[in-house]
């Protein structure tokens, strides 16, 4: 076993397939944010409120596949991989689940902003979040997970079981076709840091 | 260097991913092309404009929730539900279950009225290689191929 993958929360995802509760309930806590602003992300922002089941799907499949964990893999890329493959899947059946979900209530919905979102009109938000949307799904999780994740391409490529140079041509293929959409609505653009001098007081 | 490999290099620059070999190239290539530095303009803000997707903030008995919903872990009627459901979508699972429900009623039949540490260390095994079967028996991009083909 190599020392520089063993990861911090690697017992407690071993633990957890040996049946211990308490750490997979230490890892919930740990990842729950991360997966489910995946999920909210990638199933865009009409979807996102669906998220949170989505994502205890995520941690009922992790749960059961615990045992099965190899310890070369990081915690964050293993469940981020079932997430994947649970959000592809759910665009599949996403009907289905409408028609099951309807007694459900939403969550509240408070938005995180970064300082550049806040600046940005609602109107280009909803651009932006359409840009994403229409990205083909293998590009748009590729693309959340480099972005908003900030996972380096090999671990992107463990997710999404593919080479790190599909990686590459993935990111570069989602960044051409955000260009595209987001092009004709440069006047929306946040205001850019000014490569001109600076005055110093 | 053509627009087109620079345009590449310019998306590996923005993750930081862009090598110590091929940055000279890019650099040179920039100074002498204001196309590619156009490019690598809108690349960042196009970077910045994906800040602008705003996510919520989790409901605060998530947690308490997904507890709420788990099985024991590895009851062995947990493992074969599980093993049951992956013998629809993976004849190679069957024939591994299969294989396994004959050594366990061979070990049953030769006087192992309970279940033997062997027996369940192999029954383990079964399941671990089952479930492990479900992505690797795909390739990635199938997996991915086959998804989008059906979602669109
Ligand atoms: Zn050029």
């Amino acid at each position: 076993m190599s020392a520089n993958m063993q990861q911090d929360d690697t017992p407690l995802l071993l633990a957890a397939g040996q049946g211990d509760r308490a750490a997979f309930g230490r890892l919930v806590e740990r990842y729950h944010r991360a997966v489910i602003h995946f999920l909210q992300r990638f199933l865009t922002s009409q979807d996102a409120d669906e998220a949170e089941d989505l994502a205890q799907d995520v941690f009922l499949a992790a749960w059961k596949a615990a045992p099965t964990f190899e310890p070369r893999a990081k915690v964050l890329t293993w469940l981020l991989r079932i997430a994947t493959n649970a959000a592809l899947n759910y665009r599949r059946d996403r009907q289905k689940r409408r028609a099951v979900s309807l007694d459900g209530t939403a969550p509240p919905t408070s938005d995180i902003e970064s300082p550049v979102g806040r600046a940005l009109s609602h109107e280009t938000r909803e651009t932006v979040t359409a840009a994403l949307a229409a990205l083909p799904p293998t590009q748009r999780a590729a693309l959340i997970l480099r972005h908003y994740h900030q996972l380096p391409y090999a671990e992107i490529a463990a997710v999404l079981e593919t080479s790190i140079s599909a990686v590459e041509s993935l990111l570069f293929r989602a960044r051409q076709s955000l260009q595209k959409s987001l092009a004709c609505h440069k006047s929306e653009s946040p205001p850019q840091v000014s490569p001109g001098p600076r005055v110093q007081p | 260097m053509q627009c087109a490999t620079a345009h590449k290099l310019l998306s590996l620059r923005i993750d930081g991913e862009l090598d110590d070999r091929r940055a000279p190239d890019l650099a040179a290539h920039l100074r002498d092309c204001p196309s590619c530095q156009a490019f690598a303009r809108e690349l960042e803000r196009c970077a910045a404009a994906l800040d602008a997707v705003s996510v919520s903030e989790p409901s605060a008995d998530f947690g308490a929730r997904v507890m709420a919903s788990l099985p024991p872990q590895q009851s062995t009627s947990e493992r074969w539900t599980l093993v049951r459901g992956l013998l629809r979508p993976l004849p190679m699972a069957a024939a591994v279950v299969a294989l396994a429900l004959g050594i366990t009623l061979a070990s049953l039949m030769n006087g192992n009225t309970t279940t033997t540490p062997t027996a369940e260390a192999f029954e383990s095994d079964v399941y671990a290689e089952s479930f492990s079967a479900l992505p690797e028996d795909s390739s990635g991009a199938r997996y991915i191929a086959l998804v989008t083909d059906g979602g669109n």
